[in-house]
C-alpha cells in the first residue's frame, strides 16, 4: 500500500522429523543451523532443520 | 480623464490587456532562459534525498561492522580505525586496450585483494575464529561497495551541481532507482551475514550440502569442498563451498584439479536474476556454465569443459538481487526440492552407467553447511 513501506519480515527456522514428519516452524534463534539435528517433540526421533527463511509478518 | 477605461485598458481581463500579455509572456521568457536551471533544482533535490539515504545506508553498515568485529575484538585493540582505513582501500582493474591475457590480469588482480583482506582481517582480529573471519569479510565487503556508491553517485552530483550542467545530471536522475535498490539489498544482507543465515544465493550449496550429508568431505580447493557418491550407477562428485562461512570458495580450482576423473558431464546449480514479470524461486534448466562473479571463474570453468568436450548443464533458480543477497525467502528455500530431483535426472539423461559427474553448488554458502 501507498505509504506503509516494504513488509516486515522476519527469520524462522523449520525443523522436521524423518520418522514421523512433524514439522515445527520457529522463530529463528541464534545458535539454529541448517541440517542440524534435534530430538523430534512428536516421536522422540531424529528432527533435522530443513530451511531457515524470512517470512512477511503483519505491521 | 476616464479612469476607469484607463484602469480597464491596463489590468483588464480583456486578452490584449498589457497586464495580461506579460502574465502570458513572462513565464515564457523564463522557461525559455531559466528551464534547465529550474529542473536542475527539482531533479538535484529528488537526487539529494537519494544520496542522503545512501550517507545512511553507508553509516549504518559501517557501524554495524565495527560493532560485530569491536564484539570478536574481545579486550584487544579497537578494529575501528583499521577498518575505517581498510574502507578507503580501492582496487584499480588492469587495462583491456590488449585484451590477450586480460581474465589472468583479472583473476590476480581479484585474488590479491582477496588474500589482502583475509589477511588484514585476521591479524586485527587475532583471537577471532575461521568463520567469524570470513563473515568479517563479507561485511567488509558489503560496507566497502556501500561506501563506493556513495562516493561515486556524489561526485557524479556535485559535478554536474557545480557546473550547473543539467544534462550531466540526467542520467544520474535514470540511474537513482537501480542504484537506490541495490543499495538497499546491500544494506539488508548485513543482518543475514552476520547472524550465519542462508541467503537467496545460497540455494545451489543449499541443494549440494543437502546431497554432501552424512558423506565424507575432502578438501577441493581454498575454501572449497568435494564428496564422492552414487547415484543411479553414476560416480558423482558433489562441489561447494565451505560452509557455513559466508563465502563462494574457488570451484575453477576445485575443477583444474579434477581434471583426471574422466568427467563425462557438469551440473551447476545456482541462483539467477530473474526478469521483471518473472515468478520469484521458478526454476529453470540450460546449457552453459552457470556462475557470477568477474567472469574469471566462468572462463576457466569453459576452458576446462571446451578443451575436455564435457557438456556443461544449469539448473538455476531465478530470484531478485535482493532475494539472491538477504536472508533466504521461503519459496526459494522450498524450491531446493524441485531442484534436486533435476539434478537426479539431469544425471540419468545425460551420462551412462559407471560414468563420472561432477555436480557444482555455486553462490554463497552463508549459513550453509555440508
Amino acid at each position: 500500500m501507498l505509504g506503509r513501506g516494504p513488509p516486515r519480515t522476519e527469520a524462522r527456522t523449520l525443523a522436521r522429523c524423518a520418522g514421523c514428519g512433524a514439522e515445527d516452524v520457529r522463530a529463528f534463534a541464534e545458535g539454529d543451523a541448517l541440517f542440524a539435528e534435534s530430538e523430534c517433540g512428536s516421536c522422540g526421533g531424529a528432527s533435522r532443520v530443513e530451511m531457515i527463511f524470512s517470512e512477511e509478518v503483519p505491521r | 480623464m476616464n479612469f476607469t477605461a484607463l484602469a480597464d485598458e491596463f489590468f483588464g481581463t480583456g486578452e490584449t490587456s498589457p497586464v495580461m500579455m506579460l502574465v502570458w509572456i513572462l513565464p515564457i521568457v523564463l522557461f525559455v532562459f531559466y528551464g534547465q536551471r529550474i529542473q536542475l533544482y527539482i531533479t538535484s533535490g529528488e537526487i539529494k534525498k537519494g544520496i542522503k539515504k545512501l550517507e545512511a545506508f553507508r553509516d549504518g553498515s559501517r557501524a554495524e561492522l565495527a560493532a560485530y568485529a569491536g564484539g570478536l575484538a574481545g579486550g584487544g585493540p579497537d578494529p575501528g580505525p583499521r577498518i575505517a582505513r581498510f574502507l578507503e582501500n580501492f582496487t584499480i582493474m588492469p587495462v583491456d586496450m590488449d585484451p590477450a591475457g586480460i581474465v589472468e590480469k583479472v583473476r590476480h588482480t581479484v585474488r590479491s585483494r582477496e588474500d589482502y583482506t583475509r589477511r588484514h582481517v585476521a591479524s586485527m582480529l587475532p583471537g577471532a575464529g575461521g568463520e567469524e573471519l570470513v563473515r568479517v569479510q563479507a561485511l567488509l565487503e558489503i560496507a566497502t561497495s556501500l561506501q563506493m556508491v556513495c562516493r561515486v553517485i556524489s561526485h557524479m552530483y556535485l559535478t554536474a551541481k557545480r557546473q550547473n550542467n543539467y544534462p550531466l545530471i540526467l542520467p544520474l536522475q535514470m540511474l537513482m532507482p537501480f542504484v537506490m535498490e541495490q543499495a538497499e539489498a546491500m544494506r539488508d544482507a548485513m543482518p543475514a551475514f552476520r547472524a550465519g543465515q542462508p541467503v537467496g544465493d545460497g540455494i545451489g550449496p543449499m541443494v549440494v550440502g543437502r546431497m554432501m550429508l552424512g558423506l565424507k568431505k575432502e578438501r577441493a580447493a581454498l575454501e572449497t569442498v568435494l564428496a564422492r557418491t552414487e547415484i543411479a550407477g553414476r560416480k558423482v562428485i558433489l562441489l561447494k563451498a565451505e560452509g557455513p562461512a559466508p563465502t563462494v570458495g574457488r570451484p575453477a580450482d576445485a575443477l583444474a584439479a579434477l581434471s583426471g576423473e574422466g568427467l563425462g558431464a557438469i551440473i551447476m546449480v545456482d541462483a539467477a536474476l530473474k526478469m521483471e514479470g518473472e515468478e520469484s524461486a521458478s526454476v529453470a534448466e540450460g546449457f552453459g556454465a552457470a556462475i557470477g562473479g568477474t567472469g574469471t571463474e566462468r572462463f576457466r570453468i569453459e576452458e576446462f569443459a571446451a578443451g575436455a568436450g564435457i557438456p556443461v548443464f544449469s539448473i538455476v533458480v531465478k530470484q531478485s538481487v535482493k532475494e539472491a543477497i538477504t536472508l533466504m525467502t521461503r519459496a526459494i528455500a522450498e524450491s531446493a526440492g524441485t531442484v534436486s530431483g533435476l539434478v537426479r535426472q539431469a544425471i540419468e539423461e545425460n551420462t551412462e552407467g559407471g560414468q563420472s559427474v561432477l555436480v557444482i553448488g555455486v553462490g554463497n554458502t552463508s549459513g550453509v553447511p555440508q
